[in-house]
């Protein structure tokens, strides 16, 4: 199973700021590719917190979403019932799901792997029959919550249905936040016990680290950030219900994050982007759809398992590579003299194909 | 019959762990392959034996090429194998261990007659008979690990470290068995760490590094060379 | 007999629990009720531990976690319904029972085939991976079940019942239907247990399960047997589902929900344990049943998941399982 190492990477980030801050220019008269725009983003979101887990990272994706849902439905309820402005839910929400999800931890870590996963998918399913079905006067039952009042105007910035931009932005402030809060603890004490316990679970026992509460505290920590990008789903939709967080709807996310690739943070949004674009351009043929889906799926696992973020990669690198040879190509006579001192000889002895 | 291995290199992705090596086991006879940890040893007994796929080379059997082969193949041709660190069923029982080992064979009463065969030559496992070989001793598993071997009634071995952590005695009787089989005509291709169980057992010897033969010879050419009495026989 | 073992209380625990289940509603309703309750549980549990057991096989030989059994489920269902229903060949020149029989054949051959291919040209290449095939199998899932809407449209189909009439038993009647779908799964289950413990094939199973390099060095042709356990797995959720079809509804969705039973199922009774998987099906067939009658069928989801969490946090390689991942 891949496994990253580092949390991101710090100058992909660094790279993904300007095209951030540039595409509402761009794309701001459009309400159709803001909201694309939107998604994507909140999907590399939800990764970013889905990666910080120690757990196997994508197959645990199925149960991740739980989380968000709650963010969702909390944030919403207390809003709708309460009165509590969408701001003050921003900042009291994700400590409500982490809390629920540091005492769910305190058993369901103890299994590990697959069974890990299917804990916590089972989870997810019952978090999802419990909105489904209980309270339904605050949850709205299966078919969910709708018109929902959104984010609390503020001051002179409006937040209404229409105002793609404003949320854009908001949601680069949620995930300015949320990378923050990475770096800070990949740099910390408890990123480097992280790390341990990833790479060595026994080993760091014997050093001394208390891998069962590093777990439960890293749990415990990515839940609740999931938690936030759910106050956030919550408050640009409007409406939403219990099957968006269902351990189906995980299992697409994970689609996006394998065919976007996975090796890079602008992975999943390639797949989100790939995803709507398909579904857009296959609006007359919506039978078809989840086939498509499926064999795409499949293509990229069978032949390009790094993605469409592997693909754009290696065709960059082989254009490099190209112009590189073409530039080369004009002076024959130094080139040609550094070719035959280059590779070793004994590189040509071994036959390559068996 | 003979073994050929013909300039076999085995990769494990970038890394080439058997770089071109030559080795001739003749008919009846115990042929030693020494060297260091990670020289490269097991990789060539694996790709005889069919567990990995070499990456460029032959390997012959008599006259029948044996490279590309599964073990489930080469085991037919009466190719039998004691994997390094014995990898016996935890699971199962001593004589269902033994049945197993017995798989590729279909002539019952023959099964039947050898399993008593290798009671009498292990009389520790007819004692253990039907204990999970998970809880045997070490020493127990090397014994069961050879007997479960011994059941294809092979006419080719490979032992991989065979007598690795095992005592004296249990040595000497693996010794004897050996010679035994060799006697019955059995061919042996062995990898020790055990240089004088090697050397008094074989008749050739190959001594491998880093991924290539390095030296080899019969046993007294190969104790008489400086390079082997200062890394191995610690003169 | 290691079943008085500590490890074992969890297990005994659930099965402790299924009794008192069945005591209150002995005590609480009456005997008929308790009755009705228990075969529609046994029902359901025989049809998921069909589809459960295909799923064991498959995780304890190829480490494989198999998100389009469901769809096998479901295919075999339509196949059923195509050669009852769609193509009146069999039922036009034979009785229904043969014509049913014949039928229930052809989707195990059909949806087993199918297995087979799918094994061999899209999970062989991932070897023990286990991620890579679990995401072939979820799109696999999608194309088959999508692929049946198209060629057969969203309606839901019905078989038409090869066994009218009923029996009763304690006051209660049973359908023949379900009769019949309980004494074909019991063969099977007999079959496969005798397949498994009492012949090389299952020896040799038993043997990959646990180490597979060993297993092959003893003349075991791996990728034949994985051939072998695709084809058994699959033509079981077929047959599962062929049964199931005439008894309840034929859609394109019908496998979803006992595929997720059946991976329930095997994580409960310990991934690649047989006879835990046995005892984790009839609990949550019971369960279901128990459920669905007294408490709505949300209830007795809840109550499943709830189980499955409380056995693994206590049991963290569930019920018979030995060793994690
Ligand atoms: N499955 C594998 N994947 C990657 N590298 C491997 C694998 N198996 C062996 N190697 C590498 O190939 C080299 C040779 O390994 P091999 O097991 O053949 O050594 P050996 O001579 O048997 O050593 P030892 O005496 O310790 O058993 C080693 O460097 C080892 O790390
Ligand atoms: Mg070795």
């Amino acid at each position: 199973m891949q496994q990253i190492k580092r949390l991101y990477h710090n100058n992909s980030i660094g790279l993904m700021v300007v095209p951030l801050l540039i595409f509402p220019i761009f794309a701001g008269g459009n309400p159709y590719l803001m909201f694309t725009g939107i998604l994507a983003l909140y999907t590399i979101g939800v990764t970013l917190t889905l990666r910080l887990k120690l757990s196997s990272y994508l197959l645990d994706i199925a149960g991740h979403l739980a989380w968000v849902g709650m963010g969702a439905y909390f944030s919403s309820a207390l809003q709708v019932h309460l009165g509590w402005p969408f701001w003050v839910n921003l900042i009291a929400v994700p400590p409500i799901v982490g809390l629920i999800s540091v005492l769910v931890a305190m058993p369901a870590i103890r299994t590990q792997g697959v069974y890990l996963a299917i804990v916590a998918i089972a989870f997810a399913d019952i978090v999802v029959l419990f909105f489904g079905n209980m309270f339904t006067g605050v949850f709205g039952g299966h078919g969910g919550l709708y018109a929902l009042p959104g984010v609390n105007n503020l001051g002179p910035i409006s937040f209404g249905k229409d105002d793609h931009v404003a949320y854009y932005f908001l949601l680069v402030g949620i995930m300015a936040f949320i990378v923050y809060i990475l770096r800070r603890i990949d740099r910390s004490r408890i990123g480097l016990s992280f790390r341990s316990v990833r790479e060595q679970a026994d080993l760091s026992e014997a050093v001394g680290l208390n891998v069962y509460w590093t777990k439960v505290l890293n749990w415990g920590i990515s839940c609740s950030l999931a938690g936030l990008l759910g106050v956030f789903f919550a408050a640009y939709l409007r409406a939403f219900n219990p099957d968006e967080f269902s351990s189906a709807a995980g299992f697409f996310l994970m689609a996006y994050i394998i065919i976007g690739g996975r090796g890079h943070l602008l992975g999943p949004a390639l797949g989100v982007v790939l995803f709507v674009v398909m579904r857009e351009s296959l609006r007359s043929l919506e039978l078809w759809q989840s086939l498509f889906w499926g064999v795409i799926m499949i293509i990229f696992i069978m032949f390009i398992p790094d993605g469409i973020y592997g693909l754009i990669k290696r065709g960059w690198e082989w254009g490099i590579a190209f112009r590189a040879r073409q530039a080369a190509a004009p002076v024959p006579a130094p080139a040609a003299v550094a070719a035959s001192t280059t590779p070793p000889p004994s590189e040509r002895v071994g036959p390559s194909s068996g | 019959m003979p073994l050929l291995i013909k300039d076999l290199h085995v990769r494990y992705g970038a890394l080439e762990a058997v770089q071109g090596v030559n080795i001739t086991v003749p008919d009846g006879k115990v042929v030693g392959i020494l060297g260091a940890n990670g020289a490269g040893k097991s990789s060539v007994l694996k790709a005889v034996a069919g567990t990995i796929r070499s990456a460029a080379g032959e390997i012959w059997l008599d006259d029948k090429r044996i490279d590309g082969m599964g073990p489930h193949q080469s085991i037919k041709l009466g190719l039998a194998t004691v994997p390094e660190g014995r990898r016996v069923f935890a699971g199962m029982t001593v004589e269902e261990n033994l049945r197993l080992g017995a798989y590729s064979r279909n002539d019952k009463p023959g099964i039947e007659q050898d399993l008593q065969t290798m009671f009498e030559r292990f009389p520790i496992l007819k004692e253990r008979r039907k204990q999970h070989a998970g809880t045997l001793s070490g020493g127990e598993q090397g014994q069961l690990a050879i007997a479960r071997a011994l059941m294809v009634r092979p006419r080719f071995l490979l032992l991989d470290e065979p007598i690795q952590g095992l005592s004296p005695v249990i040595t000497d009787l693996f010794f004897d068995i050996i010679l035994k089989l060799r006697d019955e005509g059995v061919t042996i291709m062995m990898v020790e760490h055990n240089v004088h169980f090697v050397l008094n057992l074989s008749s050739y010897l190959y001594l491998m590094e880093q991924g290539k033969v390095r030296i080899e010879g019969e046993p007294k050419e190969l104790t008489s060379s400086e390079y082997v009495q200062m890394m191995y026989l610690g003169r | 007999m290691r079943f008085f073992k500590k490890d074992y209380g969890p297990a005994w625990a659930l099965f402790l629990s299924a009794i008192a289940l069945m005591v209150y509603v002995l005590v609480e309703y009456n005997f008929t009720v308790f009755v009705r309750v228990s075969m529609n549980g046994i029902v359901l549990g025989l049809t998921y531990l069909l589809v459960a057991l295909g799923l064991a096989l498959m995780w304890g030989v190829m480490h494989l976690l198999n998100f389009a059994h469901g769809q096998f489920f479901m295919m075999g269902a339509f196949s059923v319904w195509y050669f009852m229903v769609r193509v009146d060949v069999l039922t036009k020149y034979l009785p229904i029972v043969p014509a049913y029989l014949i039928s229930l054949v052809l989707a195990m051959v059909i949806v087993g085939m199918m297995g087979t291919l799918v094994e061999r040209y899209l999970f062989r290449r991932f070897g023990g991976d286990l991620l890579p095939a679990l995401l072939i199998s979820l799109g696999l899932g999608l194309i088959l079940a999508q692929a049946m809407i198209l060629a057969f449209g969203l309606l839901t189909k019905s078989i038409p019942t090869a066994f009218a009439g009923s029996q009763r038993f304690f006051g209660v009647s049973l359908t023949n239907e379900r009769l019949a779908l309980v004494i074909s799964a019991l063969v099977l289950l007999v079959a496969l247990w005798w397949l498994v413990s009492h012949t090389k094939f299952g020896r040799a199973m038993v043997a990959i399960r646990e180490d597979q390099t060993a297993a092959a060095l003893q003349g075991i042709d791996i990728g034949k047997f994985r051939l072998i356990v695709m084809f058994i797995g699959s033509a079981l959720a077929a047959v599962a589902g062929g049964l199931y079809g005439p008894v309840f509804q034929v859609t394109p969705e019908m496998g979803t929900g006992p595929m997720a039973t059946a991976f329930a199922i095997i994580v409960l009774g310990g991934l690649g344990s047989l006879p835990g998987a046995g005892i984790a099906a009839f609990f949550l067939g019971f369960v279901e049943s128990f459920g669905a009658t007294f408490l709505g069928a949300t209830i007795a989801q809840f109550f499943t998941f709830a189980v499955i969490i409380l056995v693994l946090i206590f049991k963290p390689t569930g019920l018979f399982g030995h060793g994690g991942h």
